[in-house]
């Protein structure tokens, strides 16, 4: 693989895995929210986060509707996804837009809503994936660039 | 006691940062592109973490249970990885400016001309990029900013003169980061059809495949609709696979399109726009490699042939062809002297009167 193709790898999974955790922090405040602590969070800020997550979960679930439509990087992670999962394509889009409705919904309320641990989950699932292959292609570049 | 590590860790950061803040400082170089850039993504990610280290902070006092402190603490660290990530973009930045700097005392005739060319192609492009010429290990481009600022590595060696229009396939690689979602639309969509050709088990590869060698397919195409015939003969020199007809077998193998595949597609793309005999002049090295590749035929598997798609060979062509503005007629009149040389084409017609065998390098 060029040196090219591996940085433009690191640089959109780090993307990713940015989106994947500012929405996983969200959730981690709404849920703490509902368990009774104080959580100093601006709602302004917990509502873009959630929206983050819900772009990165929609722009997968087209990742595996409407290939033609999404880069390279979007597909990549969304059939690592399915594998990860061990579903098939189906399964997926219905899971992930199942959690696109939950953040939807957290997003409105700004309440620790039914479904929003499995979106947690999933966000989770993607901040793994795209840390993985950010890292691999870090430590790849780094070889490269030094050796 | 684990929030402190996490503090410990983005003061590590920080001081990292204030070493390369004051080493660009030093050298004046604070207020410079790409560095200023860089210096207010990493200060800012600095800012949302302590922002979150807050949140953390807060939470920590209230006695969590172990899962709600991880529910706070996970993404903070993730984000802090993020960051220090983004401090080695700025390492690499520097990086590659010190490099340049030293080696323009040690390679001055090599670095000006690669920068000429680097100028005369990007003319040709339409978008904005910078790209810095550095002596690496053999030809590559590395987008330290994605969309803007490129290091352009070129090999160790005398003669970067014959292999200078290998300069427009790396500058292609900043064509390709600029393609809207709309441009690719075609490809992609021809790709898809064309996958569904396979058996299941088969099309992620197929797919994935024909993703990797997109971006190489197109920047040949920039190489071949930018210089010309000196393309085409400059990337023959280069390519030396054992393997010609190579097709990968697991996702791990996939790399460059095969070497068959590339001079046929660049010498289809030259055939279909210049006179007849022009590429029958460009030597032996070029003129026998159709003969290479008969001999290692035997060696192509049988499914070769099904994987290359002539359309969707034709809608990268036709994408290069949208993003380059493309002046091969009057090259090819200026390199056979029909016109007088223009400035913005001059050391593309140098390549190719070279190449075509109607000037030496002494000359």
């Amino acid at each position: 693989m060029s040196i090219w193709r591996t940085r433009r790898r690191h640089e959109e999974n780090r993307r990713f895995n940015e989106q994947a955790d500012a929405a996983l922090l969200a959730i981690g405040v709404l849920r703490n929210r509902d368990d009774g602590l104080e959580m100093s969070y601006q709602d302004d800020t917990l509502r873009s986060q959630l929206s983050e997550g819900k772009k990165l979960l929609s722009k997968l679930r087209r990742g595996l509707t409407s290939p033609e439509e999404v880069d390279d990087y979007t597909y990549a992670l969304s059939q690592q996804l399915c594998d990860n999962w061990r579903q098939v394509s189906n399964e997926a889009v219905t899971r992930l837009e199942e959690d696109i409705e939950s953040l939807e919904q957290a997003e409105e309320n700004l309440d620790a809503v039914q479904g929003i641990q499995r979106a947690e989950t999933t966000l989770t699932d993607i901040e793994e994936l795209a840390g993985k292959v950010s890292k691999s292609e870090a430590e790849r570049l780094r070889s490269k660039l030094v050796g | 006691m684990s929030v402190k590590l996490t503090y410990h860790r983005r003061e590590r950061i920080e001081g990292q940062v204030s070493h390369l803040e004051k080493y660009l400082s030093e050298q004046n170089l604070t207020d410079e592109y790409p560095f200023v850039n860089l210096v207010e993504s990493v200060r800012s990610e600095l800012q949302t973490v302590k922002d979150r280290e807050d949140l953390l902070q807060e939470t920590a006092k209230q006695n969590p249970s172990t899962e709600q402190l991880r529910r706070v603490y996970a993404p903070h660290l993730s984000r802090l990885t993020n960051t220090r990530s983004r401090v080695e973009d700025l390492q690499q930045a520097i990086l590659y400016h010190t490099l340049s700097i030293e080696q323009s005392n040690r390679y001055p005739t090599l670095l000006e001309y690669a920068a000429n060319v680097c100028d005369e192609v990007d003319k040709r492009l339409k978008i904005d990029a910078t790209y810095l010429p550095v002596v690496w290990d053999a030809f590559a481009s590395y987008g330290v900013i994605h969309q803007d600022y490129y290091a352009i590595h070129l090999p160790r060696q005398n003669d970067v003169f014959s292999d200078s229009p290998l300069l427009a396939h790396e500058l292609g690689h900043a064509v390709v980061d600029h393609l809207s979602t709309e441009a690719l639309r075609g490809f992609r969509k021809e790709l898809e059809g064309f996958v569904s050709e396979f058996r299941e088990r088969q099309r992620p590869l197929v797919r994935a495949t024909w993703q990797e060698w997109f971006p190489e397919l197109l920047c040949d195409a920039c190489g071949a609709l930018i210089f010309g015939p000196a393309y085409l003969s400059a990337v023959v020199s280069n390519l030396q696979s054992k393997q010609p007809y190579f097709l990968p077998q697991y996702s791990d193998e996939i790399g460059h399109p095969p070497d068959a595949l590339r001079y046929r597609y660049v010498t289809a793309i030259l055939e279909n726009r210049l006179n007849s005999n022009v590429l029958d002049n460009l030597g032996e090295a070029v003129n026998s490699y159709e003969a290479h590749l008969s001999i290692l035929e035997r060696d192509k598997s049988s499914e070769y042939d099904s994987w290359i798609e002539q359309n969707l060979l034709n809608a990268i062509e036709e994408i290069a062809e949208r993003q380059i503005d493309v002046d091969l007629t009057r090259l090819m009149e200026e390199t056979f002297g029909k016109t007088s040389v223009s400035e913005t084409r001059h050391l593309r017609v140098e390549a190719n009167r070279l190449h075509l065998g109607l000037r030496t390098e002494g000359d």
